[in-house]
């Protein structure tokens, strides 16, 4: 934003109040506004200003707006833009599932703001090009990468690159890669800035935080330790990193190795660039999947035979923090046999938690078997979604706002 | 006896306000109750638009009057019709407003610096529903806003949105 975007509040509005009673001719301090200008236009008005304006434009019709002029896709791609719809309680959810296909990616998408109508379907409305940005196999690159979401932007966060997405003017483009490579990383958004830590990688002891404003990424912080196949969550300012498997080398020096799995998560406060007490997650099972959901953490439990859904209290300024609650857990077990041939992942899309399976050898299913469920956190009710579109075999699974 | 309050425009046309009108503008209740607001109240708006900002705060004020003298019989049916005449009032400034986006933006800037939220919050969604469902060049158009991306952007713009720029 720049500065001077707000103009309400300030004090010369307060002081402007007292006229200077000896000068006749004094007046309240002019609104700000060209004085040589006759006439007033939209360019006139200040960004906080313009801002209120945009906000209340329906969610359809905001990316048109994007390609009026400079100024317009500055402010609607600014944070405060996002800050001031919430506020209004005017975002609209939706999810994305990517794919990778030829020459490039594709994704369907799903909206929350269909749910009660009978459309409540994936649209495939995304086919980008990515042959002129990314040189990779992007197959393979994709599964292995991350996905983060700034704003209207999808950041896919991967081994050697960092490819952006912007779903309003539906154009991508390629970004600063990672400091240290790395595999099966936790990701999540954090105060509109990208948090990475744990993965593959016998290098990848650090938290390294991604600006989005400057391209840069940066270490920010040393992990307590390195998790292999974790999983990120944001939630009142703190980043964190769940389950995955502990890694670290049995004879000092010797190659590192990924030894047992970890039923716990840590806590990085981002303001305070400080380690929270890490938790151990109840059960005693094997985390297969997370994700924030409205200050909460939601975890998936595989038990072998079957799961197990629970919830951590991530609201830092209430009684209930870090308490966790045991869930109810959707009735998929006797369809599915859980022997790792199944992928889950957990999307927050703001009060639902969606859970997407995907099976290895999708093409092969039993046409019973459902993959999008879809928990309601405030009646806390599980209920089956609609299913993929069958060309999006593996999909990876991210949730926006706006 | 309603007390009166002398405003003055910018290009110098006095009003004649009660008070209880010009009170719903918090930037001008602060004057009059810190003492400030004696003789004639220099306002930095003009007289087109402080017309404009009076006309809204008199309808405002009537519609509050009139709540207050109701009993509860027969209220209903009262605020249905109430409401159907705030509508048609609101459509025909809405047109006014449509009609004349010099006002509408003077408006918009005089609502925010005299405090008006309700005048401010109906004229944002005013022009939100003007520009909503629009085509960019149509929306530059309406408010004459230049079309300052580069040519390589907007050629690049167009590749991939032919919608984007079609008149």
């Amino acid at each position: 934003m720049s500065e001077g975007s707000n103009s309400r509040h300030f004090a010369w509005l307060m002081k402007s109040c007292f006229p200077n009673q000896n000068d006749s001719k004094s007046s309240l301090k002019p609104s700000p506004r060209n004085p040589d200008r006759q006439s007033v236009t939209i360019s006139d008005l200040p960004d906080d200003l313009l801002l209120e304006c945009l906000t209340r434009v329906p969610s359809y019709s905001l990316s048109t707006l994007c390609f009026v002029c400079r100024r317009w896709s500055r402010l609607l791609h600014s944070p405060s833009f996002f800050n001031l719809r919430r506020y209004y309680n005017r975002l609209d959810n939706i999810v994305f599932a990517f794919s990778s296909s030829t020459p490039g990616l594709i994704a369907s998408t799903l909206s929350f703001a269909d749910l009660k109508c009978s459309v409540f379907a994936w649209k495939t409305n995304i086919n980008i090009r990515t042959d002129y940005v990314f040189f990779g196999n992007l197959s393979e690159f994709l599964p292995q990468s991350r996905l983060a979401v700034v704003g209207p932007r999808i950041y896919v966060v991967g081994r050697n690159a960092t490819l952006r997405y912007d779903y309003w003017t539906d154009s991508i483009i390629s970004l600063a890669p990672m400091l240290v490579q790395r595999k099966r990383f936790a990701c999540a958004v954090v105060f509109e800035k990208i948090y990475i830590a744990g993965g593959s990688s016998s290098s990848a002891t650090t938290v390294d935080e991604y600006d989005p404003d400057s391209n840069r990424w940066r270490v920010v912080s040393n992990a307590p330790r390195i998790r292999y196949g974790c999983i990120g969550a944001s939630a009142d300012g703190v980043f964190y990193i769940i389950g995955g498997l502990k890694i670290d080398s049995p004879v000092p020096g010797e190659r590192m190795e990924a030894h047992i799995y970890m039923s716990s998560m840590d806590l990085y406060d981002v303001k305070t660039r400080a380690w929270l007490r890490s938790r151990a997650v109840p059960g005693g099972g094997c985390i297969i999947a997370a994700c924030a959901s409205v200050g909460y953490i939601y975890i998936l439990l595989s038990h072998a035979v079957e799961l197990s859904f629970w919830r951590f209290d991530a609201r830092r300024n209430h009684s209930g923090f870090g308490e966790w609650s045991r869930m109810k857990t959707p009735e998929i077990g006797h369809q599915l046999r859980l022997d790792g041939s199944i992928k889950f992942s957990l999307v927050g899309a703001r009060d639902k938690v969606m859970l997407v399976l995907m099976k290895n050898q999708r093409l092969m299913r039993n046409p019973e078997e459902r993959f999008i469920w879809i928990y309601e956190t405030t009646t806390g009710d599980w209920s089956c979604g609609p299913d993929l579109p069958m060309y999006i075999p593996r999909a990876s699974c991210v949730s926006m706002e706006f | 006896m309603a007390i009166m309050y002398a405003l003055k425009s910018s290009d110098n046309e006095i009003f004649e306000v009660e008070q209880k009108v010009i009170e719903q503008s918090e930037t001008i209740k602060k004057m009059i109750e810190d003492g400030a607001a004696t003789g004639e109240i220099p306002l930095q708006v003009s007289s087109k638009t402080l017309a404009k900002v009076l006309e809204w705060c008199k309808q405002r004020q009537h519609k509050t009057v009139e709540n207050e003298n109701d009993d509860n019989k027969g209220k209903r049916k009262k605020e249905r019709d109430e409401d159907d005449d705030i509508k048609e009032w609101e459509n025909k400034f809405s047109d006014e407003l449509k009609a004349d986006k010099d006002v509408l933006f003077d408006l918009l800037l005089a609502s925010n610096y005299l405090d008006l939220p309700a005048l401010l919050s109906f004229l944002c969604q005013l022009v939100a529903d003007m520009v909503a469902g629009k085509m960019p060049e149509e929306i530059r158009r309406m408010f004459n806003i230049e079309n300052d991306f580069t040519p390589e952007e907007e050629k690049a713009i167009t590749a991939e949105h032919g919608w984007a720029f079609q008149p």
